[in-house]
């Protein structure tokens, strides 16, 4: 009873709020008739709700009538069983209904004073009921009523108690039927003989609250719903406080995002992963499986001190950074580590458009690599597989008379343009990559054409002329290239080999054609920077065609005509007899005979430091190759490339002509075409034509006349 | 060599902002190594000419935040140039050559005449502003009868050296979007509360601006420039650059910084630490225009 009565007071407090302005209305104007029109459209669309409850209820109201502690004998007013009777019945809906059923017994008696209409029979019963719970009831609770009538003057007072009993009777009523619940009768009695009106109630009920909301797109029913099961699901404390903050939350809930279900795994950062690939770098530790003793002997010669050569590089204002050097040695050691490696240097960076390359060079030991030989000979086997295969297709078409002239032989591994082995890598700690091998085809080709570096060595080359292979073959020419062009050191540093002497030239595949010239005492540091006689090239030319050594494609070209004897004068007639040798400067040729470029000189010597000039070092600048230094101190020196890998031309590039078309068939008078005859031309023929036939005739006639002269002789 | 000119910044009307220096201003962030190994060849003459640079300029202390400095390299000596900008970023700046980091000289303005008179001349930088280039051309006498007379004209190092600064500056010279912006009054300066780009933001060319007066922007349709902010979109992005690809975008050491080269103008070399200010550009080369770029991509 207790509950009931707090219960009852905050209906109370709602009660008044709703009851105050219906009340002062008619206080006001004391009309009626306006506020009953106003009250009528709620009656009248909850009607199918409330109309037909009276009859449902009855039976129930009677039967809870012994049970209520003073519950008149009249009949119940109508709204009373649907929530009495609702929570046993159906579980949610009941929940939500109460609120409009606890409304309408609020707002009828509103809207109906009971002085004035009390000839209507609908008003009359529903103010008696009131009035009966009044006395009945009332003296319960009376104390808690008598105050607030108070405020409304003593006559209210009546009306007042009137509605607040009415109410009080409601949750009497609720009282009541949770007690009859236990006996459970009454309502399944309820239930079933009134089950299709109950349900188009809860129905209605259901369907008001289902309606959404035109601003928010909600509705009431799913927004309770969703704060019941919620309340329910975390049980807080004082539920009946925080109801307000409740509803605000599960509203608020619809706009937090909701996570997709699939979602990425955390990507690897950047940053970490180079981190994770260089740490590999700084945690080298004796490789397993490697002689203590092959281990010292790799450590002695192999890897260069990149970090002294980047020393005297930045006093020249060149170079990439401690950090970046460093990290680059640790990666030059893992190289030498991994490979049987003679000698290794580090040849310098090519910038790309996407990533850089790090350049190492790099001789292997003797007999070591085979591996390159064996790859050598898969790619012929399949070029021959290929060539084959071509000729089983083609057999049928017509072959070509066009010759494709010799292709000039690559130079072996170890001589020449490939005299070392080239890895790259495009950032210290990621994997090295050996380039192929240069061809001189390539190397004619990357000389007629610009083209920037993307940075993936597998990316196409497409240019004009057509570039034999991709990104690292063209890279590898370059490379080729740059090293024929800007390696140079001081003069006297290497010796020509006593084997060999000065017919190097001559001598084709001279491995370990100079070596270190043991007695070099080392040069003046301004000797090198005023003379450039003073440094020389050490590495070899390359010939325009694409060799270092002279490759003479005749002879075998005659061995091959033996063969094929129907090809041989024509060949003979195309080409000529002797092709007049290339013949590219000695190794070891001093700078001062590069050529100029256009009245420029190709190199720029500098002091790196004018105030002291006692320490400092020769810097040298290609203008050649933009990005190539060189420096030395005297004793030591060093060559370094930093760059986007391309030959400095003073005048635009423009890409080569195409060659001149092919002549299809030698030119001859059956198959050119001649002039049309002009009708001069016609007629004078025709006429001659005539002549010719009227002398023929003649003759005939002639010949006849002789012959009939024969007969008639 | 004026080098009086530059004694002081007070005198030249520069406004005393804090002095930054690509290598040292940023402090922490990007050193001199880390701009030497993002920059093609050499940076500048040595740690011994680096420092006489950078004193040079902490004496005449002028500039804004934005680092700009170039290095021509020539055949016999290199020219260094070092700018000033005034509290309005887009004002025409002033700028100071030298040739070993000590003795400043100021260089007038470009005039358009100037770039005419100057683009006939092909090839390399001397090193010495008082070289002169001769060029033969044609020219037309005796209205009348069309003759045509060889003429030698003479070319100054320093005209071209003028006009190569300015073409520099117009093509290439770049910020970071956000970093300055344009006051209702017109003027435009440093934003300060300029936090750097996001990373995403940082490998896209768009968040790039030419650091000029804007050329494109006036002819982009009003569909165009409906999203852009008056007040940090008011200069050209480097989306549209022609030809496209023109730039070479790069992430370095694991996206703490991202390197954006010029293939137009070789040895430009711009920096910038995403998510902070730290921005700056340099330029190192040889001052010619890469012509064949088409050709190259």
């Amino acid at each position: 009873m207790e509950d009931s009565a707090s219960t009852q007071q905050e209906k109370e407090n709602q009660v008044p709020a709703e009851a105050g302005q219906p009340w002062g209305g008619k206080t006001a104007a004391s009309s009626q008739s306006s506020v009953p029109e106003s009250s009528e459209p709620v009656e009248a669309k909850q009607g199918p709700d409330t109309r037909p409850q009276p009859r449902s209820s009855s039976p129930y109201s009677s039967a809870a009538d012994p049970t209520g502690p003073g519950a008149s004998p009249s009949p119940r007013p109508p709204q009373e069983p649907s929530p009495a009777a609702s929570p046993l019945a159906v579980a949610r809906q009941d929940l939500v209904i109460p609120p409009p059923s606890d409304r309408t017994p609020g707002v009828i008696p509103d809207a109906r004073p009971p002085p004035s209409d009390a000839s209507e029979q609908s008003s009359d019963q529903r103010e008696s009921t009131p009035h009966h719970t009044n006395q009945a009831e009332g003296d319960a609770f009376q104390q808690s009523q008598q105050p607030k009538p108070c405020l409304y003057g003593p006559r209210d007072v009546s009306r007042q108690n009137s509605k607040h009993k009415e109410l009080r009777f409601d949750i009497f009523q609720k009282e009541n039927s949770s007690s009859d619940s236990d006996s459970d009768q009454p309502a399944t009695r309820a239930l079933e003989t009134s089950p299709s009106e109950l349900e188009t109630a809860i129905q209605n009920a259901k369907a008001y609250l289902l309606k959404t909301s035109s601003k928010s797109g909600l509705n009431l029913y799913d927004h309770l719903s969703n704060m019941l099961t919620k309340i329910l699901d975390e049980r807080p404390e004082n539920a009946v406080d925080i109801i307000e903050n409740i509803s605000q939350d599960v509203k608020m809930a619809h706009f937090s995002k909701k996570l997709d279900t699939l979602q990425n795994e955390n990507e690897m950062l950047p940053t970490y992963e180079i981190a994770e690939t260089q740490k590999a770098l700084f945690l080298q530790g004796h490789l397993e499986g490697v002689d203590q003793e092959l281990e010292d002997e790799i450590a002695e010669n192999s890897l260069p001190n990149v970090m002294e050569s980047a020393f005297y590089f930045e006093q020249a204002g060149v170079g990439l950074g401690t950090d970046e050097t460093f990290r680059i040695l640790l990666a030059l050691k893992q190289l030498t580590d991994t490979h049987p490696v003679q000698r290794c240097r580090f040849w310098g960076k090519i910038l790309g458009l996407e990533r850089n390359y790090i350049v190492a060079e790099v001789e292997f030991r003797e007999g070591e690599d085979e591996e390159e030989v064996e790859e050598e000979d898969v790619a012929e086997e399949r070029g021959e597989r290929d060539s084959e295969a071509d000729g089983d297709q083609e057999d049928e078409l017509p072959k070509s008379f066009h010759k494709a002239p010799q292709p000039v032989p690559k130079e072996e591994s170890g001589t020449g343009a490939n005299k070392y082995v080239y890895f790259v890598c495009n950032e210290p700690g990621r994997p090295w990559l050996k380039l192929p091998s240069v061809t001189p085809a390539q190397i004619v080709i990357a000389r007629k054409i610009k083209k920037f570096f993307t940075g993936q060595l597998d990316a196409p080359i497409i240019s004009y002329p057509p570039f034999p292979g991709n990104e690292s073959n063209y890279l590898r020419a370059q490379i080729a290239r740059i090293s024929a062009g800007t390696h140079i050191s001081p003069l006297g540093f290497y010796q020509f080999g006593e084997e060999e002497g000065e017919e190097e030239e001559e001598v084709e595949g001279g491995r370990g054609g100079f070596e270190e010239n043991p007695d070099f005492e080392g040069l003046h540091v301004t000797d090198l920077v005023e003379s450039l006689s003073n440094w020389v090239h050490h590495s070899q030319h390359i010939l325009s065609q694409g060799r270092c050594h002279w490759f003479n494609p005749i002879p075998k070209n005659e061995e091959e005509e033996e063969e094929e004897d129907e090809q041989k004068e024509e060949e003979k007639v195309e080409e000529p007899d002797y092709i007049e040798q290339e013949v590219g400067p000695p190794l070891l040729t001093p700078i001062s005979e590069d050529l100029e470029i256009e009245n420029m000189p190709p190199w720029t010597p500098r002091l790196a430091s004018n105030l002291i000039p006692q320490y400092a070092i020769a810097v040298l600048r290609s203008n050649l190759w933009p990005g190539a230094y060189a420096f030395s101190n005297g004793k030591k020196f060093e060559n370094l490339y930093i760059g986007w890998g391309h030959k400095y031309s003073p005048d635009n590039y423009t890409p080569p002509v195409p060659p001149p078309v092919y002549q299809e068939y030698p030119s001859r008078p059956e198959i050119t075409e001649m002039d049309d005859p002009s009708v001069e031309e016609e007629q004078a023929f025709r006429a001659a034509q005539e002549a010719v036939l009227l002398a023929a005739e003649n003759e005939e006639t002639e010949e006849d006349e002789d012959e009939e002269d024969d007969y008639e002789e | 060599m004026g080098s009086g000119k530059a004694t002081t910044s007070t005198e030249l009307g520069w406004d005393l902002w804090p002095h930054t220096v690509v290598w040292r201003g940023h402090a922490g962030a990007v050193t001199t190594e880390d701009l030497q190994s993002l920059t093609p060849g050499r940076n500048w003459e040595g740690p011994e000419s680096a420092r006489a640079w950078a004193s040079a300029e902490e004496r005449w202390a002028a500039g804004g935040r934005r680092p700009a400095a170039i290095c021509i390299l020539g055949l016999v000596g290199d020219h260094f140039i070092s700018q000033g900008m005034r509290e309005d970023q887009l004002a025409p700046r002033q700028t100071l050559y030298s040739l070993n980091c000590m003795e400043w000289s100021l260089l007038p303005p470009a005039t358009e005449e100037m770039e005419v008179r100057t683009s006939v001349v092909k090839g390399r930088f001397m090193g010495d502003p008082s070289h002169e280039y001769e060029h033969t051309e044609l020219q037309e006498t005796n209205e009348g009868e069309k003759l045509l007379e060889e003429v030698v004209v003479q070319i100054k190092e320093e005209t071209r050296l003028v006009s190569i600064i300015d073409q520099i500056d117009k093509a290439v010279a770049i910020i970071p979007r956000g970093a300055l912006f344009r006051t209702p009054f017109g003027p435009t300066h440093v934003n300060r509360v300029f936090e750097g780009l996001s990373l995403s933001e940082a490998k896209k060319l768009s968040s790039y601006f030419h650091f000029r007066e804007p050329v494109e922007l006036k002819n982009k349709t009003l569909l165009e420039k409906a999203d852009l902010d008056p007040s940090l979109d008011f200069m050209d992005s480097l989306e549209h650059d022609i030809p496209k690809g023109s730039w070479s975008i790069q992430m370095e050491r694991g996206n703490a910084l991202v390197v954006l080269r010029s293939l137009l103008w070789p040895g430009l070399t711009f920096y910038h630490a995403p998510r902070t200010k730290n921005y700056g550009s340099i330029y190192v080369g040889t001052g010619e225009k890469n012509m064949d770029l088409p050709f190259m991509l």
